[in-house]
């Protein structure tokens, strides 16, 4: 059984209007768990939608989605809250830090959500912190951090309750390329510690850190491939 | 997600958001306090002159007349037609008092002591108290008895801590006996500057009865009366009887009279303060109303901000539930903090303010206090609460997408 299986999923903005925007438009795919799976395109293309779609962040018009067997279109507001908490660590192109918290707290959060005991919260928060590097800035605030920091911070809340999942949406689009590296690195590591990894960008060097390629085009799967280099290297 | 995380989350983002928190506040503070503060203070002052206004006792008739001949006295006369009236008529008593009368008690001396000629019925009509002795009768005034009866601050001067009952005094170098003391009507209280004057002026008099005037200013005529009605219905009755037999016996060609009564002139005073009770009071209202919506506007301002804050929430795994208690818990704090903070300032607003403008101990009308706390507490819970109800429902990335 695959960690995702998606089936012909639409979604439809505005359907039957003028208007009408399909921006994912009969998608496909499965991913297996311990994947490095990039997913590319131009803007537009509906790699955003798609990867909001796969973290539960966003409902399809039509089409099924099984995560872990589980159909994710089925759930309610509360289950979806669940599968959100548990099996997802979601890394956003703009980071997303609540910033009136520090560091610790926002990397805390889920941990609270997910109602872990204090003990335990602060021990999680400080493994992911301490895993992207940022063990002296925990009582830090977003605005008093690099950008790059910030990001690290984002990495930390996604992986602090040890989700299956790592879902990263142009995690290096705001970054220098050093701090892009930097970050590439981590999530690479989290590949190679288990996680199953989902990574949109539109740069092909970052696509090319991963193992496959998903190239979208107009809401549609237009190519779908293992990684030429990734091949080179086995 | 229990409801001690939610407090936890709650509380941690009261302090994070400082700034936004105190503004929250700050127009339930001022909201509040403005209320208390204007409606106590009209009512505190309000209800010092309805208390002024009882201790002088109410539903009295004050008669005056004069004649521009020199006429028979109609004190007897006007004695006797009141107790025709008993049915509206409690007491009647001449209002008139010999000025600058040296009083004397043994070495010690009364200046400037005041008496008071008075019927049997002076203590009925004037709300004085006996704190000890008896009042003056109808045989003391039908015979010119040499009694009297002082009020506390006489009493005090001439006799400290003696009892005066049955001592003889010299008024003008008459004797008279005294037979009763009155209980002070405005005792002197710690602080207050004018009680000290109320108290030289309302219990410094002496009593005598009206009869025994003869003994010290015969050629005094006495012009002046005080009528003590049973209620306010038999005052207005008693006015018109009391007018009917005025007019009987004096026209405008012979001479002047007024029967009339304070009633009507502490209804119109009352009646101002009420009207400056509504007016201060819309004020007041007006000023909740200011500080709710600034409550609105700041939560309303905030909504895309917070809207963001929800998305990220649930995107990291909050339920519904856990965010709109969160926003709930949030404001609900607030606004009880910023109603009782309010409450407190207004309070001591009023208790200042009181005692610098009217020289009052004011107390603050709680009742009042309440609803308006429970007013702006209502607008901040449902102002704080919209954008978590309202953004709790979306999908995670129409939450983030609100900039």
């Amino acid at each position: 059984m695959s960690l995702i299986d998606v089936k012909n999923v639409y979604k439809i903005y505005n359907e039957d209007m003028d208007c009408e925007v399909r921006a994912l438009n009969g998608v496909t795919m499965t991913i297996n768990e311990g994947e490095f799976v990039a997913i590319v395109g131009a803007s537009g293309s509906g790699k955003s939608t798609l990867m909001n779609v796969l973290g539960c962040l966003d409902v399809p018009t039509y089409g099924d989605y099984f995560l872990q067997g589980e159909d994710i279109t089925e759930l309610t507001d509360k289950e979806l809250s669940r599968v959100r908490n548990k099996q997802i660590g979601f890394i956003f192109q703009g980071f997303n830090l609540i910033s009136e918290l520090t560091a610790f707290e926002n990397v805390e959060l889920p941990l609270i959500y997910r109602g872990n005991r204090t003990a335990e919260r602060t021990r999680l928060a400080r493994e992911a912190l301490d895993r992207v590097g940022l063990t002296d800035r925990i009582n830090h605030y977003p605005a008093e951090m690099s950008g790059g920091q910030q990001q690290r911070v984002a990495i930390a809340r996604a992986i602090a309750p040890k989700p299956p999942i790592i879902m990263a949406d142009e995690p290096t689009g705001n970054l220098d390329s050093k701090t892009s590296a930097d970050v590439m690195q981590l999530l690479r590591s989290l590949h190679e510690s288990g996680s199953t990894v989902i990574l949109i960008t539109h740069d092909p060097a970052i696509a090319a850190t991963a193992d496959r390629t998903v190239r979208l085009l107009d809401g549609k799967i237009v190519e779908d491939s293992a990684n030429r280099e990734y091949e080179a290297v086995l | 997600m229990n409801l001690r995380q939610s407090f936890r989350i709650a509380f941690k983002s009261i302090g994070a958001k400082k700034g936004r928190s105190f503004l929250t506040m700050l127009g339930i503070i001022i909201g509040v306090a403005a209320v208390i503060i204007l409606v106590s203070l009209v009512q505190g002052y309000r209800d010092n002159m309805m208390a002024y206004w009882a201790k002088q006792g109410q539903n009295i008739i004050n008669i005056y007349y004069s004649t521009w001949y020199q006429s028979k006295n109609i004190t007897q006369d006007l004695y006797d037609y009141c107790l025709q009236l008993d049915e509206y008529i409690d007491g009647v008593t001449p209002s008139a008092s010999l000025w600058g009368m040296n009083v004397k008690y043994g070495t010690k001396t009364l200046m400037d002591g005041q008496v008071f000629l008075g019927s049997d019925q002076y203590s009925i009509c004037t709300n004085m108290k006996l704190a000890s002795g008896r009042d003056l009768s109808y045989i003391d005034v039908k015979n010119a008895n040499r009694v009297c009866i002082l009020g506390d601050y006489a009493r005090e001067n001439l006799f400290n801590y003696a009892n005066p009952i049955g001592k003889r005094i010299l008024i003008n170098g008459e004797p008279f006996t005294v037979v009763g003391v009155y209980k002070a009507l405005y005792p002197i209280e710690e602080g207050k500057e004018e009680s000290v004057w109320m108290h030289q002026y309302y219990d410094g008099q002496i009593v005598i009865p009206y009869t025994a005037k003869r003994l010290l200013q015969p050629s005094m005529e006495i012009t002046a009366f005080t009528v003590k009605a049973k209620d306010k219905d038999s005052t207005t009755k008693a006015i018109s009887y009391l007018g009917n037999w005025f007019s009987t016996r004096i026209t405008p060609e012979n001479g002047y009279y007024d029967v009339s009564s304070a009633n009507t002139y502490i209804e119109s005073s009352n009646e101002e303060t009420r009207m400056l009770q509504i007016v201060l009071g819309g004020i007041a209202g007006i000023a909740l109303m200011v500080g709710g919506i600034g409550i609105m506007n700041i939560m309303l301002v905030t909504v895309s901000e917070r809207t963001r804050e929800i998305g990220i929430r649930k995107a990291i795994g909050a339920e519904r539930r856990a965010i709109v208690s969160q926003f709930l818990i949030e404001s609900s704090v607030l606004s009880f903090l910023g109603g009782l903070i309010g409450i407190a300032v207004g309070a001591l607003g009023t208790v200042v303010l009181g005692k610098v403008i009217f020289d009052l101990t004011l107390y603050p009308s709680m009742v009042i206090g309440a609803g308006a706390a429970g007013i702006s507490v209502f607008i901040g819970i449902i102002f704080g609460a919209y954008p978590a109800v309202r953004a709790s429902g979306l999908q995670p990335v129409e939450a983030l997408r609100a900039e």
